[in-house]
């Protein structure tokens, strides 16, 4: 009897909860999410990751302090500086893919993404590409295979020791994505 | 039902999106106490009726956190009719104020704080505090508590955050038990080794203790030939129980003993090679540094194909460690030839001799000391060999030269895009057209350019150095200058003040808002604000070193306490012993400003001070002082005593300053000896009136100076329309210091006097402020103030009565003997003269002496011997003086 009067008050609640009138209401645009090694990454900043890549926000805030990171490595490499025009080129591949649902985002906070995504690949390639070894027995599609599943485990290895050299603090979870996606 | 409550007062979200880039923003506000909320408000970038920039909101967010203050930040937006109101809230980070001890009071919060090592008004993350409570655990473990636990939080106060810390200690360890186990060891040894034991049975179990123990053991083993020995050190104790039993592993290893198969090493060697064994043990790097000393030996001897090799063989019941020698012969040099020189290069100072052993390591030496000289002549491809044929006896070398074409320097241009940085200084290009090429200077120019650059706001910068030779060999250089974005101050936001005001920070920041990022202003400014002396850690770095363009500096600052005790001890003739204690009150009001009082006590007077100083004066950096004092003094013809006040101000620039005062002091002068003279003195006198100070100090050590100068001119004037005496008296004073060889260094100094009375007042100055001479600090072969007029005391002796000239000039030669004494001979030349018109130098009286030093941490600890060069009848010869301080 006790379970049936519990829903009985829930239905009739979530009834009123539905018939109210939508109000506006604060809406959260910027909060610190998370401190990496004394530098906070933003809601904003996570939101544009999140529109890019498509992934929710609790991943889009752990692949923004794995990028934090990695970028922060490669940026005191000089080898991978980036030039005007490889960024210009990194923001049109990054626009190709990311397609519409990056419309509303600004250029600038779409530009330090494709800057820093691109400082992160040419120091990959500086330093882990030449580390690659493959057999030159098989096919080359899957030497090829291969060696992308090398230099991913090498990444893989150098973010997690990135990860365990730093001090990273939540704030919060995430909260959660009020970005709708269209089909 | 309590979620369907919460849903149901939450409400329905409303249908808002996020905000565009440039809607209107209607308001902006920082949700906190109005004066904090008014500083914050200056991070952000947008106001009413201006259009909405995320990117000046992530900004602000980011400089709010910057400062250290807050824990989160969040902005929230509201979209009304006017457009979007703006909320920043804040939640404050747990900045640590004071420590709490929970649980067992094995700790009190005092050692938890050094323990942990938190510094006010750090945050208290939870790694930090986890940090800190593994050291405190730490602690607890070497303390004797093994099963000790530590967990510490944060619990928010009125202060801010307090560290708490909950301790559960468990048992404390003793030893039951401590036994030595060495099988076969030799009683004595066993016995001696067990008088090392620590702790002993019945003692606190500290791991740490025994630790060092077994280290001593193993120092006694290996002092005694033991040179394999390790001791190890076993502790076992049941969960939960006090009792340790504590074993003592010895493996001493054989006897040893160091012998030489094939060469006899000197004996000062041999020692060296043996300490080595009987510090660090037998171990490979030890063996192999045994090799090199005797093959670096052997190679300054001239034997030049030596091999040394290092093995053990059995001896007896023990072994030795064998040095297998094959010397080779010995080879000195017969002959020393320069080949192909076309440049004459007799003024390079060769240190291979003539006759001398032959060293493979001073011809190299040699040979680059040869090509850098034809580097120096524009020879920029010179190479110059060492060659020398094989074997022994007297041989021939011949340095190879190959110098390669000279290039002279015909153009050298700066190329950049953007102009070179008005406001840098100028800097004058070593490259010199008509000069002779040199990479040396090339490499300067360059360094030159990208300081210049980085210090313009280009951290960027690259410069690229490119060389072209025409066909006559002339180089044209032009160095290729790319700097890079020009980068911009921001914002400059200050973190971690808590009673000193912003603007006191500010105002030594060369850092500005809008102006290049330079490396150097970012340097001076953290070295200014350093010595203020009212921070104990001072940092300036960026905050967002990503951004393109301009960059936010932060400038993070941690207060230094506000009292300061300084105390004092001092021993000259004057005073004898003498104490003192300095209690100073900084950063008053926030401003930099100080209190302080100084006291000073000694067998022959007293010292009362109280300071005021204001460091910027009328809105520029000029420091001013308030001083109030009393002192009194027994001399040996007069006692006085003396008070008053000044203010002065003090004007630094580099290594000058200068210092303007007016003073007013009255002093009564008593108990003099010859009171028959007091008609014409002041028997109390006043000064008052201005007087200034210029002093120019480039030495390189105040206390204890090596090279560097120190001169300074003063000059008081007091004046009856003022309501002193009226009287005008100066004093110049210069001094150099020179290093004469490494261990060398010639003093020499100056001091001259001057004064003079004028209008009603008697002829001589005040007695206390008379010149005298004579003593540790002046002609050393006199007793202190006895040089210049005497007059006969009330009970018929000799006693000196000063004068309003002196003459003084020094001499002195310091020689370090080693890393505490040095030894000193001087000599000494100087008078006091009554009157300036008295002024004679075939009046002066030399002497001349002898003196150790001893560089304590008080100062250079002094004894002088010094004797008089022409004593007059009834003089002593000489005089011993202890004093601190160098007499210059």
């Amino acid at each position: 009897m006790r379970v049936n009067r519990a829903l009985a008050a829930g239905g009739l609640l979530t009834g009123i909860w539905l018939a109210l009138p939508a109000v506006a209401q604060p809406m959260l645009v910027e909060r610190i999410l998370a401190v990496v090694d004394g530098r906070p990454v933003l809601l904003s900043e996570v939101r544009v990751v999140e529109e890019v890549t498509g992934v929710d926000r609790a991943q889009a805030l752990e692949a923004l302090i794995d990028e934090r990171l990695m970028f922060r490595e490669a940026a005191r490499l000089p080898q991978a500086a980036v030039s005007g025009d490889e960024e210009a080129l990194a923001l049109q591949s990054l626009l190709a893919r990311a397609g519409q649902a990056v419309a509303d985002l600004s250029e600038g906070d779409l530009r330090q993404l494709a800057r820093r995504q691109a400082t992160i690949l040419k120091y990959v390639e500086f330093r882990f590409r030449p580390q690659v070894r493959v057999d030159e027995d098989g096919a080359p599609e899957a030497r090829t295979q291969l060696a992308e599943d090398d230099l991913r485990q090498r990444i893989e290895a150098w973010v997690k020791e990135l990860r365990r050299a730093s001090d990273v603090r939540y704030n919060a979870r995430a909260p959660a994505s009020s970005v709708r996606r269209g089909s | 039902m309590g979620p369907l409550v919460a849903l149901l007062l939450l409400g329905p979200a409303g249908a808002s999106s996020w905000p565009s880039e440039g809607e209107r923003v209607a308001s902006v506000v920082v949700d906190a106490p109005s004066a904090e909320a008014e500083r914050l408000l200056a991070f952000v970038e947008l106001g009413p009726g201006q259009p909405y920039r995320a990117e000046a909101l992530r900004h602000a967010v980011e400089l709010i956190h910057a400062t250290g203050e807050y824990e989160d930040v969040s902005v929230e937006a509201e979209r009304g009719e006017d457009g979007l109101a703006l909320v920043v809230r804040l939640s404050r980070a747990p900045l640590f104020a004071d420590v709490v001890a929970e649980g067992d009071r094995v700790l009190d919060p005092g050692a938890l704080r050094r323990l942990s090592r938190l510094r006010a008004r750090e945050p208290l993350w939870p790694a930090r505090l986890e940090r800190a409570a593994a050291e405190a655990r730490q602690a607890l473990v070497e303390d004797g508590y093994p099963e000790a636990q530590v967990a510490a939080s944060a619990r928010a106060s009125a202060e801010g955050a307090d560290a708490v810390f909950r301790i559960d200690a468990g048992p404390r360890a003793h030893v039951a038990v401590a036994r030595i186990a060495f099988e076969a060891g030799p009683p004595a040894l066993v016995a001696r080794l067990a008088a090392l034991v620590a702790p002993r049975p019945g003692e606190v179990y500290r791991p740490g203790k025994a630790e060092e123990a077994a280290r001593r053991m193993r120092q006694e083993l290996l002092a005694r030939g033991y040179w394999r020995a390790e001791v190890g050190v076993q502790a076992a104790r049941e969960p939960g129980q006090p009792g340790v039993w504590l074993a003592f592993l010895v493996d001493a290893g054989p006897p040893m003993t160091l012998e030489f198969r094939g060469w006899e090493p000197p004996r000062a060697l041999v020692r060296e090679i043996a300490a080595l064994l009987r510090e660090s043990g037998l171990q490979a790097d030890v063996r192999e540094q045994g090799t090199e000393r005797l093959e670096s030996e052997l190679l300054s001897q001239g034997r030049r194909a030596a091999r040394v090799v290092a093995g053990e063989e059995p001896r007896g019941a023990g072994a030795a460690l064998v040095y297998e020698v094959e010397p080779g012969p010995t080879a000195r040099v017969g002959s020393i030839r320069l080949a192909g020189d076309e440049e004459d290069l007799s003024a390079v100072a060769l240190s291979t001799r003539l006759g001398g052993p032959l060293e493979e390591a001073v011809l190299a030496a040699d040979a680059r000391a040869l090509q850098r000289a034809l580097e120096e002549r524009g020879y920029v491809d010179a190479r110059v060999e060492a060659e020398v044929p094989e074997g022994g006896g007297d041989l021939p070398v011949v340095f190879r030269l190959r110098p390669g074409p000279r290039r002279i320097l015909a153009s050298v241009t700066v190329e950049a895009p953007v102009p070179f940085p008005a406001e840098t200084p100028a800097r004058e290009l070593n490259l010199q057209p008509g000069h002779p090429y040199r990479l040396r200077d090339l490499a300067r120019d360059r360094d030159a350019l990208l300081a210049a650059y980085r210090d313009a706001g280009y951290p960027q910068v690259e410069v690229t150095p490119e060389v072209a030779y025409a066909d006559d060999g002339a180089a044209h250089v032009v160095l290729r200058t790319a700097p890079g974005p020009l980068v911009r101050v921001d914002r400059v936001v200050i973190a971690g003040l808590r009673g000193t005001r912003e603007e006191v920070v500010r105002r030594e920041l060369l850092v500005k808002e809008g102006e290049p990022l330079g490396l150097h202003r970012v340097l001076e400014s953290q070295r200014r604000l350093g010595a203020l002396g009212i921070f104990e850690r001072v940092s300036v770095a960026e905050i967002d070193p990503e951004t393109v363009g301009k960059r936010s500096v932060i400038v993070a600052a941690e207060e230094a306490p506000r009292t300061t005790v300084a105390y004092g001890i001092g021993y000259a003739e004057r005073d004898l012993l003498r104490g003192s204690v300095e209690v100073t009150r900084r950063n008053l009001f926030g401003l930099d400003r100080s209190l302080s009082a100084f006291v000073r006590y000694s067998f022959r007077g007293s010292r009362l001070l109280a300071t005021f100083r204001e460091p910027w004066l009328f809105g520029r950096r000029q420091e001013f002082f308030a001083t109030v004092f009393r002192e009194e003094e027994d001399r040996s013809a007069f006692d006085f005593v003396r008070g008053g006040a000044l203010v002065q101000t003090v004007r630094q620039r580099g290594a000058w300053s200068l210092s303007l005062r007016y003073t007013y002091q009255l002093t009564d002068t008593f108990n003099i000896v010859n009171p028959d003279d007091v008609g014409r003195e002041f028997a109390t006198s006043t000064v008052a009136g201005p007087s200034a100070s210029v002093v120019n100090d480039t030495r390189d050590d105040p206390l204890d100076p090596h090279r560097g100068r120190f001169a300074s001119a003063d000059v008081q004037l007091s004046h009856a329309v003022l309501g002193g005496d009226s009287f005008v008296k100066g004093f110049l004073q210069a001094s150099t210091y020179e290093r004469l060889a490494a261990r060398v260094v010639l003093a020499l100094s100056a001091r001259v006097g001057l004064a003079r009375t004028f209008g009603e007042s008697p002829l001589f100055l005040p007695r206390p402020d008379r010149f005298y001479a004579g003593g540790d600090y002046s002609l050393r072969g006199f007793a202190l103030d006895t040089v210049g007029p005497l007059a006969p005391g009330s009970s018929g002796e000799l006693v000196p009565v000063g004068g309003n000239a002196v003459l003084l000039g020094g001499a002195e030669l310091r020689v370090d003997t080693g890393r505490y004494f040095s030894l000193a001979a001087f000599a000494d030349a100087g008078n006091v003269y009554p009157l300036v018109s008295d002024l004679d130098p075939g009046e002066l009286r030399y002497t001349a002496g002898l003196g150790v030093r001893y560089r304590s941490a008080l100062g250079p600890l002094r004894v002088d011997w010094g004797r008089k060069l022409n004593p007059r009848p009834g003089e002593s010869g000489y005089r011993f003086h202890f004093a601190l301080g160098y007499a210059f």
